[in-house]
């Protein structure tokens, strides 16, 4: 393949990506629309119409949404809620403050008893007092909620997060801006595969006899983390659940951290993050620090990150313990969405090997690297939806986190067990291209400067 | 086909130079692209062709680029230029008891060692017995390693080493290992691979070792090859130095 062929190849997989990524947009908008009209509100306590400020979508008239919260209102209201008693609207003005509330109304016994759609629209009608809609702000509120109580006390809150229209575009301009980033890396990635493939078949050829190696060496990091502590392994649960602790009552009690469930919003979170850190600073110095080996005898130099990452994952596991007691204890439902976490998270491993290669591989040329690494992990842990709400962002910061290909393995991981909902076509597709970008990019940059390694340890 | 062919290798190493006292230096050099490494040339121009089932030796004074040598054959180093091609499995003898962790017993290194070397974990639990009888380390299996001397070291790594045959055998300095009788055993192991065919790599000071093993030697003297030819021409020759 010429140069020229080359570029093409890469401009074509952006164009496709923008093209898709706009096709999803919009084949997402309409669906979340219509789900958001069969909800099972029955069996829900808590009905998110939409969860966070993206899955509103970009490009959405903050008037379609409300009226959509209208046509929602209206069929709870009248059908379904027929016991309902109070109902209250609240907003907020900017992300991330409190709601205060708009107004409350308490339901007719007219509409409890009628129990028609003629007289509940009338009384509907009359209860809005602003031209039919029943929900309608003047200000240009970012989200609402509503609350509603029942008969018998039991209360149901919907919430809608209205996007501004500034907002709207920029999300839309994030979207072709993400596109471009994953095009762009996927096209490269095609056009190295293209070009090596023979040789990376060779390459990867020699794992079949040495992943023995990797099995023994992952074993003898486990056991050496934990010799001498007497409560061993324990610690991989214990540690997660007293960092969430300490965290949990910092942001909860401190800064007032308005987020449902947050002990297990924050641990999902901590649980990726720190997996793919952790692995990626393992790999990173596993060349320089398994120098003595590789000057003695020959074995594939990638075993080494990889160790590294695959450790770490396991530790990640025994973590994952500590999340299943806080859910237990937090009555967070078990669904069989959690059967789908394996999903993101390994996805998550193989980002991580193959950026891991690259750092191993620029650590060993440049020891500066492994300095910015950990000034890196830090911005980006702040970049990461770990301890705050991703309603809290807005404009520019919002679309900074969507290119940060921790938010979608976080997300989604989270989504599958704390939300009970399964990651889109679009999320999927965007992990899976950081990680076998990552990966692909890792090995041919790892191959390449193998050989000189030994000299630089 | 020959077991090993070395073309026309070069090999050059960066050599560590850590002490810069100020900025200026350091900007100086950083400008002339010789910041901490200036290089040094270990290998010129060496080339050989070793036939299978030769026993081939290397002898050289201290600095001579032998250890290198062994190591670009054994793939643990590649050359700056020229190539190296091995035809057939390698089992290298240059360091025994490569990635040794000295917290763990001699059991668990042995698996691990093991899987260093490429065995699966199956084939080692298969010879765990015969490795532990021919080291001679049956009372001590689950002893860490830093309680051992170090001549039980190098027994417990000769013996995972040379456990199965290897197509070439690459040896350098080892046949010092443990008293006489462990030496003989040694020997007597490494003679067995010659017999039934394995293609050996000697590199050894000891040059009555050399003449008893091997047919075949190359002379090397600052990283150039000053000789090659049969045994006795260039050990004799070799002996003039002195």
């Amino acid at each position: 393949m010429g140069k020229k062929g080359k570029l093409a190849v890469i401009c074509a997989c952006m164009l496709l990506a923008i093209l898709f990524g706009q096709g999803v947009a919009g084949i997402q908008q309409a669906r979340e629309k219509a789900a958001e009209l069969r909800y099972p509100l029955t069996e829900l306590e808590t009905v998110n119409l939409s969860r966070t400020g993206d899955s509103v979508t970009a490009g959405e008239d903050p008037q379609i949404i409300l009226s959509t919260v209208n046509t929602y209102v209206k069929e709870i209201f009248l059908e379904s809620f027929d016991t309902a008693e109070e109902l209250q609207i609240f907003y907020t003005d900017a992300a991330g403050e409190p709601f205060s509330e708009e107004k409350s109304i308490f339901v007719s016994p007219e509409v409890k008893t009628g129990n028609s759609t003629e007289t509940g629209n009338a009384a509907w009608q009359g209860g809005s007092g602003r031209g039919g809609a029943f929900v309608s702000l003047e200000r240009n509120a970012a989200a609402l909620r509503i609350d509603f109580t029942g008969a018998v006390g039991s209360s149901y809150r919907l919430s809608a997060v209205v996007l501004n229209p500034v907002r709207t575009a920029a999300g839309n301009f994030s979207m072709v801006l993400v596109s471009l980033l994953l095009g762009g890396l996927a096209g490269l990635s095609i056009v190295v595969f293209a070009a090596e493939r023979r040789n990376l078949r060779i390459y990867l050829g020699a794992f079949r006899k040495y992943h023995y190696l990797l099995e023994d060496m992952v074993a003898r990091d486990i056991k050496l983390k934990y010799r001498r502590s007497i409560i061993g392994f324990f610690w991989s649960i214990l540690n997660p659940l007293l960092m969430m602790c300490v965290i949990t009552a910092v942001f909860q009690n401190l800064f007032r951290m308005n987020v449902d469930n947050f002990a297990v919003y924050y641990l999902t979170g901590w649980c990726v993050f720190n997996f793919v850190t952790e692995a990626t600073s393992g790999a990173m110095t596993s060349i320089l620090n398994s120098g003595a080996l590789i000057r003695k005898v020959y074995i594939p130099k990638y075993i080494f990150p990889m160790q590294k990452c695959v450790f770490s994952f396991v530790n990640m596991l025994f973590s994952l313990a500590a999340l299943l007691v806080v859910m237990l204890v937090l009555r967070v439902g078990f669904t069989w969405r959690l059967l789908l976490i394996p999903v993101p998270l390994l996805l998550a491993l193989v980002f991580s090997v193959g950026l891991g290669m690259i750092l191993a591989t620029a650590a060993v040329f440049f020891r500066d690297v492994i300095h910015l690494y950990t000034v890196f992990t830090m911005v980006w842990m702040y970049l990461t939806p770990i301890i705050y709400p991703m309603e809290i962002l807005s404009g520019a910061m919002f679309n900074i986190v969507k290119m940060n290909p921790l938010y979608y393995y976080v997300d989604s991981f989270r989504r599958l067990v704390l939300y009970h909902t399964v990651p889109d076509a679009a999320e999927i597709g965007i992990m899976a291209a950081w990680a076998l970008g990552s990966m692909l990019m890792g090995t041919v940059v790892f191959k390449k400067k193998q050989d000189r390694f030994i000299l630089f340890i | 086909m020959p077991a090993i062919v070395i073309d026309h290798v070069t090999m050059k190493f960066n050599m560590s130079k850590e002490r810069i006292d100020n900025m200026k230096e350091y900007l100086i050099k950083l400008l002339k692209h010789q910041l901490f490494y200036e290089e040094f040339t270990a290998l010129e121009d060496v080339s050989a062709t070793i036939e299978t089932g030769e026993v081939f030796g290397i002898v050289g004074l201290n600095g001579s680029g032998k250890s290198t040598l062994l190591k670009l054959v054994s793939g643990i180093l590649k050359p700056t230029a020229g190539s190296v091609t091995a035809n057939g499995t390698i089992s290298p003898l240059i360091e025994l008891g490569a990635g040794f962790d000295f917290e763990m017993t001699a059991r668990e290194n042995l698996f691990m060692n093991g899987s260093v070397l490429g065995y699966s974990r199956e084939f080692m639990r298969k010879r765990f017995d015969e490795i532990i009888e021919f080291a001679e380390l049956r009372e001590f299996v689950d002893v860490p390693l830093k309680n051992f001397s170090s001549g039980m070291v190098a027994r417990l790594g000769f013996s995972i080493a040379t456990l199965v045959k290897p197509e070439i055998l690459i040896v350098d300095e080892i046949l010092a290992v443990g008293d006489f009788l462990f030496q003989q055993k040694c020997e007597k192991r490494i003679q067995e691979m010659m017999a039934g065919g394995t293609t050996v790599l000697i590199v050894s000071h000891s040059i009555e070792q050399i003449e008893r093993l091997c047919s075949r030697v190359m002379w090397l003297e600052k990283g150039k090859v000053r000789m090659v030819g049969e045994v006795h021409e260039v050990c004799g020759a070799y002996r003039q130095l002195s």
